[in-house]
């Protein structure tokens, strides 16, 4: 299950907090992934290794949605 | 604008020591909250859990909260779509991405992946991350105002 079916209620606050506030959230996310530094599953992969990555992952949902098929 | 932003440009802002940096463009929309709508299919959604640690992945929906980014399901879109862009030649999973950027009326898909450009014939524009802020004037610098 991904967190946004799990916690619809929670996204519909943020949503509804003030721009200034959802952008000042939003940068202090960006900055923070800064601090942590890359995350563990990104060591070492350039930006061509994510998009392969992301295209085996894209290719592997595709056939998943078509086994699921009735 | 209406931008659909492919699940490569989330997850590169994640990685590390990638030039150009990735997270300019999270930081340029986040700069210009008003300019443009961000549009995400489930499909993106679910491709960035599967390749991020789950604490990246919880700020990354976050994010999209924060941005007010739609969020289209698979069914909403049209199922006679994808079968139009696999016989353009895109590969299953990325004539998925296609259909939903036509189905929500987009203006230009931002994806580093090299399948998607050079293309004719799409109703939306691709455009690397670097391409798209170049065009709205925000390349080689921070995207801060």
């Amino acid at each position: 299950m991904i967190m946004s079916d799990a916690r619809p209620e929670f996204a519909a606050e943020l949503r509804k907090l003030p721009l200034e506030e959802r952008m000042r959230r939003a940068r202090a996310i960006l900055d923070q992934i800064k601090v942590d530094g890359p995350d563990p599953k990104l060591r070492g992969k350039s930006m061509e290794d994510i998009v392969q990555m992301v295209k085996r992952t894209r290719e592997e949902m595709a056939k998943e949605r078509l086994a699921a098929r009735p | 604008m209406r931008l659909v932003l492919d699940s490569n440009e989330y997850i590169g802002a994640y990685g590390e020591n990638l030039e150009p940096r990735p997270a300019r463009l999270l930081e340029y929309l986040v700069a210009h909250p008003r300019l443009h709508e961000v549009v995400v299919s489930r499909t993106i959604v679910e491709e960035v859990r599967r390749n991020l640690s789950e604490d990246r992945y919880k700020q990354f929906w976050i994010f999209l909260a924060l941005l007010d980014v739609e969020i289209v399901e698979d069914w909403e879109i049209p199922h006679t779509l994808p079968t139009k862009y696999q016989a353009m030649g895109l590969k299953t999973g990325d004539a998925s991405i296609a259909s939903c950027a036509e189905a929500v009326q987009a203006d230009v898909v931002i994806t580093e992946n090299r399948d998607f450009h050079g293309r004719s014939g799409l109703p939306f524009r691709p455009l690397r991350a670097e391409e798209f802020l170049k065009e709205q004037g925000a390349s080689g610098q921070p995207a801060g105002g």
